[in-house]
């Protein structure tokens, strides 16, 4: 552009060029995304991982549980590398992601309070149930997370 | 802001909360040495802020948008909006 007075066409081009700056910003809110899914996945995969290895010991043995635990440390590596490669983060992307993570906590402790007082989880009932349900909790309670990695990955 | 490249760097900083000096850089499709000498002005009007930072041991710059700088873009849009609906006061072109 040169000096001068802008005309109305330029300034709508300033203004479209304005409105495109957006988009590559919201795109790396992606990377939150892959952050909350990787949450649900360790959530996920913890509580199997206690439901396996303590509740059912004859199902897993030492060198199993070192390579599930393993697996399991892997994964949050993978999640942090991700997270170095984030080169922006949108403002409406950033408290989503908080928003998200304060929702899950306050989620997750209900469904296992709601699990507990409900007598899905009983101390009585088998171990081989009471390990299902607890995995079946455990997914529950990351939905908050799937729900949020849903949003933030949609957005453009 | 009286710069098309200061005006794209502003229009990218005020999308982000931060963004680091290469996403900066590939968006706004300039070399390092002019993004840095645009970035000196912008700091030097106090628009923009530069923290640095290092990630996996590498240094990293990160930029963002003042509170001035957020006003300020907010106020050329607001501008830049008068004078596509045609009733706004002439402006320089940016």
């Amino acid at each position: 552009m040169g000096a001068g007075p802008l005309t109305p066409e330029q300034a709508r081009a300033a203004i479209a060029e304005a409105t495109a700056a957006r988009a590559p910003v919201r795109g790396s809110d992606r990377v939150f995304a892959v952050r909350l899914l990787a949450f649900a996945g360790a959530t996920v995969g913890l509580a199997a991982l206690i439901a396996i290895f303590g509740l059912l010991p004859a199902w897993m043995g030492p060198l199993e549980g070192m390579l599930a635990a393993a697996g399991l440390a892997g994964a949050v590596v993978l999640v942090l590398m991700v997270s170095t490669r984030q080169r922006a983060y949108s403002r409406g992307g950033n408290r989503l992601f908080l928003a998200i993570i304060l929702v899950w906590v306050f989620w997750g402790e209900a469904v296992l309070q709601g699990s507990f007082r409900s007598g899905w989880m009983a101390p009585s009932l088998p171990h081989v149930v009471r390990g299902l349900h607890f995995i079946f909790t455990a997914c529950i309670a990351v939905v908050p997370l799937l729900i949020g990695a849903l949003m933030l990955g949609r957005r453009r | 802001m009286g710069h098309p490249v200061r005006y794209s760097i502003m229009a990218l900083l005020a999308a982000a909360d931060r963004a680091e000096f290469g996403f900066v850089r590939d968006h706004v499709e300039v070399s390092d040495s002019v993004l840095s000498k645009q970035m000196s002005a912008l700091e030097d009007a106090a628009y923009v802020k530069v923290h640095k930072g290092y990630v996996e041991n590498r240094p990293r710059t990160w930029l963002s948008l003042t509170r001035l700088g957020r006003q300020r873009f907010g106020r050329h849009l607001a501008a830049l909006r008068e004078i596509a609906a045609g009733n706004g006061a002439p402006m320089a072109a940016s």
